[in-house]
């Protein structure tokens, strides 16, 4: 399936629960957002989660983005895969200020790049929230990424929001370095 | 610039990773309501104190296995290097030379990767790896090097899959296998190019 479905083009949304997925999209979303929220039946931080997805989308020039965000809860890994067919690229969105989730936020984001050839960004959230928060090239660290495949965004603010769908396009515009660990002249 | 977390979250090589060439104090609270600080310079550990200045290399090695086991936080605040004129106190450590090979800690199930998530080998890279972690290399190796992932290797091998992904996982922390990237497989496929020329008209679009 092509990712661009006549002048559409599919971008999923992911990342461990308390992102900032849903808001994201309901930021940018020139419709209303349509939205899976259930309560919680687990202790997440917050009283509602996605259990299936949400859908949001963008009108630019001739094209339609269609904003794609999945749970983030890992019962419903099966959604990561089934939202990721056909997509045009990947937003993993971050909790800057929730490092114990960053673990998780690397399971879902080399499980959908391992077997989709998705290029993708990292867009850490809440960090406008804190001073005790993780830079993004310290994040870059974390997943062993290019510091350009990472970005700080506020997910409530449009252009902050906006600038990491741009981020992705630059990313899947310019051809990047081999992401695989060079190794080192003397083993550890 | 905040480098935080719990060390239920992050191994000790993760925390060392991560702070790569930065310089500073690396502070790690146990919950007992011990302290490590760990002054960083140039990737060398150039002073430990626990309360107490600590000399020695062999006890400097006990005290971080016992401090990082998964009982703790950590934090590290970047700082200058230290003076070239000032000696380390302690001498002078290679980080590195701290790091433990890849043994038999099991990692918690939260940092597991996917059973899905497919690996590849990493043939140049040479590292020091346990007895059980090397056999299991042994054996995966022909399949690890076209990649694939913990459910294929488990029912190839005849293993446990929850086995398989602690393997996976340890082998990734020393970097001897890799998530694959199926975006950079592709390589200059005619997909890839027409995303390109797509991604180039979308950008003028933002632009407007």
């Amino acid at each position: 399936m092509s990712a661009t479905q006549g002048k559409t083009i599919k971008v999923v949304v992911s990342g461990p629960v308390g992102a900032g997925k849903t808001t994201f999209i309901r930021t940018l979303s020139d419709i209303p957002v349509v939205n899976t929220d259930e309560r919680a039946s687990e202790a997440i931080g917050k009283s509602h989660t996605t259990v299936a997805l949400d859908f949001g989308q963008i009108t630019l020039g001739d094209y339609c983005v269609h904003l794609f965000g999945t749970p983030g809860q890992s019962r419903f890994d099966f959604m990561w895969e089934l939202l990721s067919e056909g997509a045009f690229g990947l937003l993993l969105l971050l909790p800057s200020d929730h490092p114990q989730s960053f673990a998780h936020a690397r399971t879902i984001l080399e499980h959908i790049t391992s077997r989709h050839a998705l290029p993708f960004v990292v867009a850490t959230t809440r960090g406008d929230l804190t001073s005790k928060a993780w830079q993004p090239e310290e994040v870059a660290d974390y997943f062993d990424l290019p510091t350009a495949q990472v970005i700080a965004i506020n997910a409530e603010q449009r252009d902050s929001a906006q600038s990491a769908l741009i981020r992705l396009v630059e990313v899947l515009e310019t051809p990047g370095p081999d992401e695989r660990p060079i190794p080192r002249k003397n083993h550890e | 610039m905040a480098i935080f977390g719990d060390l239920a979250d992050f191994s000790f090589r993760e925390i060392i990773s991560v702070i790569g060439k930065r310089n500073g104090m690396l502070i790690i609270d146990d919950r007992r309501g011990k302290r490590l600080r760990l002054q960083i310079t140039r990737e060398h550990l150039t002073r430990l104190t626990l309360e107490q200045p600590i000399r020695q290399g062999e006890l400097i090695q006990k005290l971080l296995q016992t401090a990082c086991d998964n009982a703790g936080t950590f934090y590290f605040k970047a700082g200058p290097a230290d003076a070239a004129e000032t000696p380390p106190v302690h001498g002078s450590l290679a980080l590195s030379s701290l790091l433990e090979p890849a043994h038999a800690t099991a990692p918690p199930a939260t940092v597991l990767p996917h059973a899905d998530t497919r690996f590849i080998l990493i043939p140049s890279r040479v590292v020091t790896l346990d007895r059980g972690l090397k056999v299991f290399l042994d054996h995966a190796q022909g399949l690890l090097e076209k990649g694939c992932s913990a459910n294929q290797l488990a029912q190839a091998l005849h293993m446990n899959v929850e086995h398989v992904r602690g393997y996976l996982h340890r082998l990734r922390e020393v970097k001897k296998v890799w998530p694959v990237r199926a975006h950079q497989e592709h390589g200059d496929s005619p997909q890839l190019t027409e995303q390109r020329s797509l991604a180039r008209r979308l950008i003028g679009l933002f632009r407007q």
